[in-house]
């Protein structure tokens, strides 16, 4: 995490999030699932940009745009305009973007709107400047990175995606409250089942950054959120450093090398000022009656705040535990799955929070990918209740579960992890331990993180078998006999 | 192009009709400016030229300004009886710089207007006087943007550079476009940009919408507006490219229907040293079936018998 | 006749427009600018303060598709006019 305290950092963001739900592209009814497939397989003339091609909206686009705006609690407009935004790159295949103006008669599809985050210093408010439909551009591949590629390929399969920018205003201070607004947004768009951020590129960024007294620096093609904290890091640094040697950051635009963790300077000086946004003459306007408003407010699912108040309400969590699970829409409904199959519902939350988003983190990877279900993590739950496996040696299958999906109880007969708890089997173990470690045994007649010490090598000697209360016992009655002895 | 169907037929002395914005599909159209550019067909005559229209009309659901509405049969709609038809002859259309031949051979036919069922009088649509900068404003926006698809990734030529994208971008536009083409590009670059973007493009916009009120005025009182297609006769091939402003003025009659969508038709009405002058007929949006019919009957009034002649080149 | 359009304008359209011009032609299309958009201003006699900024002549609108998926071209189909092209790609100049 960044140090405020040694400049003030200032960040807005521009997400971009695929609708990925839709089955169609945003203006051709080419396939949206594009991924895994081979290159310029759903193409079409329209998102190929071929002469004489023409643009058609896709009304569940739309649908799914006014969704989002009103769960981010924007103002809705009367229409939809799409603007041209011209600029030449060739992943757009039209060499411009059909996108949304609020400027020269342009309207956002939503604009003012908020989310609330909660960080360490508290509850903030992040405003929304605007929301507005646009296509994706294509994908380009690069031999190494961009700067050092001698050409590029282009895939247009993802070209004419619908994409929905969300432009928060400068709200945001740090790395970490950016990580966090984002979670709290892909959150939103999964409970509103419009996107799946599980996707790779589904959820991408661009981050306005500027230090205190600093010019606007714009960081584009952030692929994905984990990068964008790495990104402000990157930045930051970078423009410190610059202000230490007494240069003055000036505006412009950089790109972030995901291969090489830097941002480069963009040779194309291209400002807002110079894309000629003007209206999209091959489209017509399209009216937002307020009856469309009503009924996407009717069909509108739980949102993430209202699922934490249920989920405090319903199963009696506490405040952090329903906020942590709510994160993510997967993680949610991975809890209440498991709450259907097991009645301790704070004893599910805290393997959720605790052992399973640690190894998840440590694996990088997400609940939905990796192999363990709430039926798993259940089975595991009851053995521990049942004292067939103690908590450490549930702390130590949880991961096998998680990488390979297999039944706990399999795994727990196979290695035969039963648990130790045979006083005289214990006693052996015990026995060879303080042989080993005569020291040990000497200071823990005194001192009590010796005998923790001692505890730990039995532990480590089972395999983490031992019933660790037996064990605690046995360890310091045999102490106590020793103390005696001495005598 | 959208002026480019009345004025060729007019100079070539034959039939050209631009139908009603969205009644036929633009879907395969290369686009020069979308808001403008309808497709039109050309034929010897106003029959031929319905039967085409019959032909390519029609909704399409690939064109988003296709019009979904059955217009009906252009052709079979010719031979029905016209009466009461109110005709405006509209004075700018005979504006300063129109050839006074070209002015007598139009009011000619004009005159025979009346022998078909036809009551005429002068009419005055004043915005018209502002038609050329608010379509080729309009156009040269659209169509800079609109051309920027040709830069040889997909399609068409690329420089054969070995450089970067923006290098070979540039070269690839440098040799591909024509000079002319260059120079719509940059005026419509230039119309677009920020800061001036409100005194041209979006100024060309309120006027386009002055001039469709206008129109929409004259056709509570008129069927048809009447005019001339254009205020030149034909001119030899590269004689005017020289002095773009001159060669947008020639558009002077025919650009205003573009900016309002209208259906128009210029029919052959007499010829001049030689040379073919035509008549523009004018309708409301979505009336060419009423604007086939008069044309047919006009040129049967007409009745002229016009033989190309050939002409030995320089 | 004053100039409405200086020579530097002149250059930054045509850097944004990726138009390349020499000296001598930035100097024509300077004066051609000059002339061309100062007809153009004939605009400005027009009084638009009480006309509405309207974006569209078409009456057409709410013209949407429903969300249903329609056969793609083939690769083959897609890739065959192609300046150039990599195995299935289309293959487009160096970024940087
Ligand atoms: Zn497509």
């Amino acid at each position: 995490m960044i140090n405020l305290s040694e400049s003030e950092l200032i960040i807005g963001l521009e997400c971009h999030v695929q609708l990925s739900t839709l089955k169609t592209k945003l203006f051709c009814s080419c396939s949206a699932d594009y991924r895994e497939l081979e290159p310029n397989t759903v193409v079409c003339p329209t998102c190929l940009g071929l002469p004489g091609s023409l643009p058609v909206v896709n009304k569940e686009a739309i649908n799914l745009g006014l969704k989002v705006a009103k769960a981010l609690n924007c103002e809705i407009s009367d229409k939809i305009i799409f603007f041209r935004k011209n600029y030449y790159y060739p992943d757009m295949p039209k060499n411009f973007q059909i996108s949304q103006y609020d400027r020269v008669g342009g309207i956002p599809l939503g604009r003012d709107g908020y989310v609330n985050i909660k960080t360490d210093a508290g509850e903030r408010t992040v405003r929304i400047r605007r929301i507005h439909l646009e296509e994706d551009p294509a994908r380009i591949v690069y031999l190494g990175s961009i700067s050092t590629s001698p050409y590029s390929l282009i895939d247009y399969n993802r070209a004419g995606v619908a994409l929905l920018e969300i432009v928060t205003e400068p709200d945001l201070t740090s790395d970490e409250e950016a990580h966090i607004f984002l979670k709290k947004l892909r959150s939103i768009v999964e409970h509103l089942g419009v996107s799946d951020g599980g996707l790779q590129g589904s959820m991408r960024c661009d981050v306005n950054i500027s230090l205190s007294g600093g010019k606007r620096v714009e960081i584009k093609n952030i692929s994905s959120f984990k990068e964008v904290k790495k990104a402000i890091k990157y930045e930051f640094l970078r423009q410190k450093q610059l202000i230490k040697r007494g240069v003055i950051i000036e505006q412009e635009t950089r790109h972030w090398d995901e291969v090489r963790k830097t941002t480069v300077s963009m040779r194309s000086k291209e400002t807002e000022q110079d894309y000629r946004y003007f209206p999209e003459p091959d489209l017509v306007p399209i009216h937002i009656s307020g009856e469309w408003i009503n009924k996407i407010l009717a069909n509108l699912p739980e949102l993430p705040e209202a699922r934490k108040t249920r989920l405090m309400t319903q199963y009696g969590l506490p405040t952090h535990d329903a906020e942590v699970l709510t994160t993510s829409k997967a993680l949610a409904d991975f809890f209440e799955k498991a709450a259907e199959l097991y009645k301790n519902y704070k004893n599910i939350s805290n393997w959720l929070m605790g052992d399973v988003l640690r190894n998840l983190n440590e694996l990088d990877i997400e609940i939905s990918e990796s192999k363990i279900t709430p039926e798993l993590l259940v089975s595991m739950l009851k053995l521990i209740d049942e004292g067939v496996i103690s908590g450490k040696l549930g702390k130590i299958i949880i991961r096998e579960v998680i990488q390979t999906g297999r039944d706990p109880r399999i795994l727990v007969e196979e290695k035969k992890l039963i648990k130790i708890s045979s006083e005289e089997s214990l006693n052996l173990y015990i026995t060879q331990v303080f042989q080993e470690y005569p020291g040990a045994v000497k200071d823990a007649l005194k001192d009590e993180k010796a005998i923790h010490y001692l505890i730990g090598q039995v532990m480590k000697k089972t395999a983490g078998r031992a019933d660790p209360d037996i064990l605690n016992k046995l360890v310091r009655k045999k102490l106590a006999e020793i103390s005696s002895s001495v005598q | 192009m959208a002026v480019s169907v009345r004025q060729p037929a007019s100079f070539c002395g034959v039939v050209g009709f631009k139908p009603s914005y969205g009644l036929v599909s633009r879907y395969g159209l290369i686009a020069y400016a979308c808001s403008l550019d309808q497709i039109g067909p050309i034929g010897k005559n106003v029959r031929d030229v319905a039967i085409l229209f019959d032909v390519i009309k029609g909704y399409d659901k690939h064109d988003s300004t296709s019009l979904n509405f059955d217009i009906g049969s252009a052709s079979a709609n010719l031979f029905n009886e016209i009466k009461d038809i109110r005709v405006g002859v509209v004075k700018e259309f005979f504006g300063e710089g129109t050839d006074e031949r070209i002015e007598s051979t139009v009011w000619n036919a004009v005159k025979r207007l009346e022998s078909i069922g036809c009551k005429y009088e002068i009419t005055s649509l004043p915005y018209l006087e502002y038609a050329i900068p608010a379509y080729y404003i309009i156009a040269m926006s659209e169509a800079s943007s609109n051309l920027a698809r040709y830069d040889g990734v997909r399609y068409g030529y690329r420089a054969d550079i070995e450089s970067d994208w923006n290098d070979v971008f540039s070269k690839t536009r440098q040799e591909g476009f024509g000079l002319e083409v260059k120079r719509r590009i940059l005026l419509g670059t230039f119309a677009l940009t920020a800061g001036y973007i409100d005194q041209y493009y979006l100024k060309a916009l309120q006027v386009r919408k002055l001039i469709q009120d206008d129109f929409k005025k004259a056709f509570k009182k008129y069927d048809i507006l009447v005019g001339p297609t254009s205020p030149v006769l034909p001119f030899k091939i590269g004689e005017k490219i020289s002095d773009p402003l001159e060669m947008y003025r020639i558009d002077v009659d025919t650009v205003p229907v573009n900016l309002a969508g209208l259906p128009a038709i210029s029919l052959p009405c007499g010829v001049v040293s030689g040379l073919p002058v035509g008549v523009q007929l004018i309708a409301d949006f979505k009336d060419d079936l009423k604007l086939l019919n008069i044309a047919y009957k006009l040129e049967r009034e007409l009745n002229l018998k016009l033989k190309p002649r050939v002409v030995a080149g320089d | 006749m004053s100039e409405l359009i200086s020579r530097d304008v002149v250059l930054h359209v045509a850097w944004l427009a990726r138009l390349f011009l020499t000296d001598e032609q930035i100097e024509a299309m300077t004066k051609q600018f000059n002339e061309i958009l100062s007809y153009f201003r004939k605009l400005d006699r027009v009084d638009t303060s009480n006309v509405p900024l309207e974006l569209y002549v078409t009456p057409l609108k709410d013209i949407t598709r429903e969300d249903i998926v329609e056969a793609s071209l083939n690769p083959d189909e897609a890739l065959k006019n192609a300046p150039k092209r990599e195995g299935k790609y289309f293959k487009a100049p160096k970024m940087m």
